[in-house]
C-alpha cells in the first residue's frame, strides 16, 4: 500500500512539474483550523496547521501537494463520578490534491472541489505508531485581492485507513494564505 | 463538440470516482467507547491472588456494532488498591483468555503481564487512573488481542504478605467498527 501511495505521489508530482513547464503558474502557501473528528467517541476536537503549494495544470485543474499536522483534542471520560482524561493524539500527513474548478486568471473569486490522497503516521501515547493510506475530499473558496495573493477558506473531509479495517475520519476546517509565482 | 471529445475531457474524473468509493468504505467507520464497571462482588480475591473476568459481549454498544468490529483502539483499566497493613505492598496485573488460572504461579506461567510496578504505601490506598495506568502498561498489543475476543479474565498478584484490597475495577475499551 505505502508503494501505491508513494508511486501516486511520484506521479502527481511529476504531472505538476511538466504543468509548471506548461503553464508557469503556481503557489505557495500555510493555513490553519480545526480539526473535528467525525463519530469517534474517544478523541475531541483539536487544531491543524500546514502547507501547500498549488500547481495549475489546466484552466480547470490543479495539484496541491501539502503537509499537515493535526491534534486531537484530549477526551475525558465517565469512571465512577470521576473524570478521566486520555489524550488524543495527532496525525502527521503528507500528500496531494486535485482540485477541481475555475482557474481563470480574470476571476477574483475561485470556487473549487478537491480530491486527494496521502500518507499518515497517527500517533498516540502507549499506542504503536501507525502509517496508514488515506483519502480526502471537500470544497473550498479562494479570494484574490491583488494578482499574486489569495486568501482561502476550505472544508475537507480526511479519511484514513486502520490497521485491522475501518477508519478514522475527520472533518477540518481551514484558512489560509496563497502566494502566486509565475506568468498570468 | 464530438463524442470523443467530452470523453476526454471528463476522463480525469475516474481515477477521483474510484477515490470516493473507497473513500465510502472508511467513511462509515467510527469508533465507540465502553465503560465497564466490575462490581467489587465479582472479584475473587485471596490472600496473594484476585481475579476478575470482563465480559463485553452483554454491553448493548457491543452487541449493536460486533458484526462490523473492525479493531481494539484503546483499552485503559482503572482501580484502586488499599493496603490494611503497615508494609509497603507491590503489585502486577496479568490478562488471559483463560479464567480457570487459581494461583500465582499459574498465572505468571500462563498469563500476559500488563502492568508492572505497583506499590501501595503501608496503611494507604492507591487509584490507579488512567494516567498511572498508561504510565506502567506493556504488551498493548497482546491484551488487544484478547478483548477483542470479547471475554477475558485479569488477575492481580500481590506477592508480599499483606492485606490489600483491590475494588472499583473499571475498564474503558475503545472499539472501532463499520456503521
Amino acid at each position: 500500500m505505502k508503494k501505491i501511495v508513494c508511486l501516486s505521489l511520484v506521479v502527481l508530482f511529476l504531472m505538476g512539474i511538466s504543468s509548471v513547464a506548461y503553464a508557469g503558474k503556481f503557489s505557495l502557501g500555510g493555513f490553519v483550523g480545526l480539526n473535528i473528528p467525525i463519530a469517534q467517541e474517544d478523541m475531541g476536537n483539536g487544531i491543524l496547521y500546514g502547507a501547500k503549494g498549488r500547481i495549475l495544470l489546466l484552466p480547470f485543474l490543479g495539484v496541491d501537494p501539502n503537509f499537515v499536522f493535526s491534534q486531537y483534542g484530549d477526551k475525558e471520560h465517565n469512571v465512577r463520578g470521576k473524570t478521566e482524561t486520555r489524550e488524543g493524539g495527532d496525525i502527521t500527513s503528507f500528500g496531494a490534491d486535485l482540485v477541481f474548478g475555475t482557474f481563470s486568471g480574470f476571476s477574483k473569486v475561485r470556487f473549487y472541489g478537491l480530491l486527494g490522497i496521502n500518507s499518515n503516521t497517527l500517533k498516540r501515547e502507549k499506542i504503536p505508531d501507525q502509517t496508514r493510506l488515506g483519502l480526502s475530499f471537500g470544497t473550498g473558496i479562494e479570494f484574490l485581492p491583488t494578482d499574486v495573493f489569495s486568501i482561502e477558506v476550505r472544508a475537507r473531509v480526511h479519511t484514513i485507513s486502520l490497521d485491522g479495517g475501518g477508519g478514522r475520519d475527520n472533518l477540518e476546517l481551514t484558512a489560509g494564505l496563497n502566494y502566486y509565482f509565475g506568468p498570468e | 463538440m464530438d463524442r470523443k471529445k467530452i470523453n476526454r475531457k471528463y476522463l480525469w474524473l475516474l481515477p477521483l470516482l474510484l477515490a470516493a468509493l473507497v473513500c465510502g468504505c472508511w467513511l462509515f467507520s467510527g469508533t465507540w467507547v465502553i465503560i465497564y464497571d466490575v462490581d467489587n462482588a465479582d472479584i475473587f480475591a485471596t490472600e496473594h491472588f484476585y481475579k476478575f473476568t470482563v465480559d463485553l459481549t452483554k454491553e448493548s454498544v457491543w452487541q449493536d456494532h460486533k458484526d462490523d468490529l473492525d479493531n481494539i483502539e484503546d483499552i485503559a483499566i482503572t482501580f484502586k488498591l488499599t493496603n490494611n497493613l503497615s508494609d509497603t505492598a507491590t503489585g502486577k496485573v496479568y490478562v488471559s483468555s483463560e479464567d480457570t488460572l487459581s494461583n500465582a504461579s499459574s498465572v505468571e506461567n500462563s498469563a500476559t503481564i500488563i502492568l508492572d510496578g505497583l506499590s501501595v504505601p503501608g496503611n494507604d490506598s492507591l487509584h490507579v487512573n488512567m494516567a498511572h495506568y498508561y504510565d506502567l502498561l506493556q504488551n498493548f498489543e497482546t491484551l488487544r488481542d484478547l478483548v477483542k475476543i470479547g471475554v477475558f479474565t485479569s488477575y492481580a498478584i500481590v506477592p508480599d504478605t499483606v492485606n490489600v484490597k483491590f475494588r472499583d475495577v473499571t475498564v474503558v475499551v475503545t472499539f472501532s467498527a463499520g456503521m
